[in-house]
């Protein structure tokens, strides 16, 4: 009886094997249709034997290997708490941002021993007839003397760091201020000119009325009211502020680029100095111009950076249509940049 | 049997949370990506209950977006067959939300084949 579950057990263990082990191995890519596609009584056809690929070989997949992230991620969020330094977490954005300005590690502030870049100085470098920021810590005073506020005075301890290390900030955030003040400059004087002023304002006033196809106002709409018609709409802004002489040709929004490029409007996304792609960082009164995406690029759409964070056409809204559609793509920030920095 | 039970379960409890969402501005972006991902497979599979799921789904972000832009997805389709998008929005919805949907297809509709400026002619 023994002898017999014996065999009874051997025999199921070599068929299931020779059927069915194949499929929990790990089968190479390259022998697979073999194993898949044969019978299982078919004699392995012979041949020189199959030499495993170098990189197949190699692949050993560890699970833990994927966790390695996560668990760093907790254990630095974990030492952040432990470390009580909140404050860390509160300026994230902020350090982020400086950091664009290659400043951050000049100015943070050294625990024990405070830098001697406490004063900064700024100077604004001109390189192509283009104005650029750049920031230049230079020392000035020695470090016992830098520290004017008032706790540190009346401790009479000028290795406060819960005092000092704010106010570094503070410093910092302020020079930040300046510099992309400085950088955006010439961006300012375009968005503050009276030709953009007339444009916003003829946007406004223009989204409120409903025009037919030959332009000619048959009455009155909601601003919110998209009509289709954001190019024609633009048009009569530009053409108010003095941008055009005539009323410009072009169907479609998307090709209206190299009219813009033909009265002197210069693209920020391909810009030497101003990369600017995302339409919130754009000045007010710039062109935004899309495609369709997908398939056809047209019609596309146009619309002004408007006052208030809002944009413009035929309609107003405080999003940009790449915001409220997923077939819209951005192809152009137009401004006209001065023409003595152009 | 259980482990079939508890799929079943478990994936009807994380739809069911996908879709209780709340629609914001913020997520408007991946709502209308999710309705153009939908109405790709109109391409190819001229459905009913798709497009009625599209129109519902699409008229959901009227109150954040009043101009439905997510429309733009079904244009294609209401381009080539008028009458079936017609035809599924009144069963849909009333009257008046019908025809806002089906005014708002024809807007686009025209925006795609007159240009954003049908005042100019080439």
């Amino acid at each position: 009886m023994i002898y017999l579950r014996s065999l009874f057990i051997l025999l199921t263990c070599l068929i299931s094997g020779r059927s069915f082990a194949q499929n929990l191995m790990p089968t190479p890519i390259s022998v697979a249709p073999f194993y898949f596609n044969a019978s299982p009584m078919m004699v392995p056809p012979m041949g020189p034997q199959y030499q495993m690929p170098q990189y197949w070989q190699q692949q050993s997949y560890n699970p833990w290997q994927s966790l390695v992230p996560a668990f760093t991620d907790f254990a630095n969020t974990l030492a952040d708490d432990l470390s009580s330094r909140n404050d860390y977490r509160l300026y994230q954005e902020d350090r982020e941002r400086r950091s664009r300005y290659a400043v951050d590690s000049d100015f943070l502030y050294e625990r024990g021993s405070r830098s001697d870049r406490s004063r900064f100085t700024y100077s604004r470098s001109t390189s192509g007839g283009r104005s650029t920021a750049r920031a230049t810590p230079t020392p000035t005073v020695s470090p016992s003397q830098t520290d004017q506020c008032e706790e540190c005075l009346s401790n009479g301890s000028n290795t406060n760091s819960d005092v000092i290390a704010p106010q570094t900030r503070d410093i910092a955030s302020v020079v930040e201020e300046i510099s992309t003040n400085v950088l955006a400059d010439t961006l300012r004087q375009y968005q503050e000119s009276d030709q953009v002023r007339t444009m916003v304002r003829s946007i406004r006033e223009g989204s409120l009325k409903r025009r037919d196809r030959r332009r000619n106002i048959v009455g009155s709409k909601d601003s919110s009211e998209s009509l289709g018609r954001c190019l024609m709409y633009v048009k009569f802004a530009m053409l108010e502020a003095g941008y055009f002489g005539n009323y410009p040709g072009g169907m479609y929004a998307s090709d209206f680029s190299p009219a813009l490029e033909s009265r002197g409007f210069q693209n920020l996304m391909s810009h030497d100095e101003y990369n600017i792609t995302d339409p919130e960082d754009a000045p007010v009164g710039s062109i935004i111009v899309y495609e369709n995406t997908p398939g056809s690029t047209r019609p596309g759409h146009i619309e002004v950076k408007l006052d208030n964070g809002e944009y413009g056409s035929d309609y107003i809204d405080d999003e940009a249509r790449s915001e409220t559609s997923s077939n819209r793509k951005i192809i152009g920030i137009y401004v006209k940049l001065p023409e003595s920095k152009s | 049997m259980k482990i079939l039970l508890m799929t079943i379960l478990i994936s009807t409890g994380l739809f069911a949370k996908e879709s209780d969402q709340p629609l914001t501005k913020e997520t408007l972006k991946a709502h209308y990506q999710n309705i153009d991902m939908k109405a790709q497979k109109l391409k190819t599979v001229p459905d009913d209950e798709l497009l009625a799921d599209i129109l519902v789904e699409c008229y959901k972000a009227k109150k954040i977006d009043v101009n439905l832009f997510c429309l733009d997805s079904v244009k294609e389709f209401y381009m080539h067959f008028p009458q079936t998008v017609t035809r599924v929005s009144e069963s849909q919805f009333d009257k008046k939300d019908s025809e806002f949907i089906l005014r708002r297809l024809e807007i686009l509709r025209e925006e795609t084949i007159l240009g954003n400026d049908p005042s100019v002619e080439n």
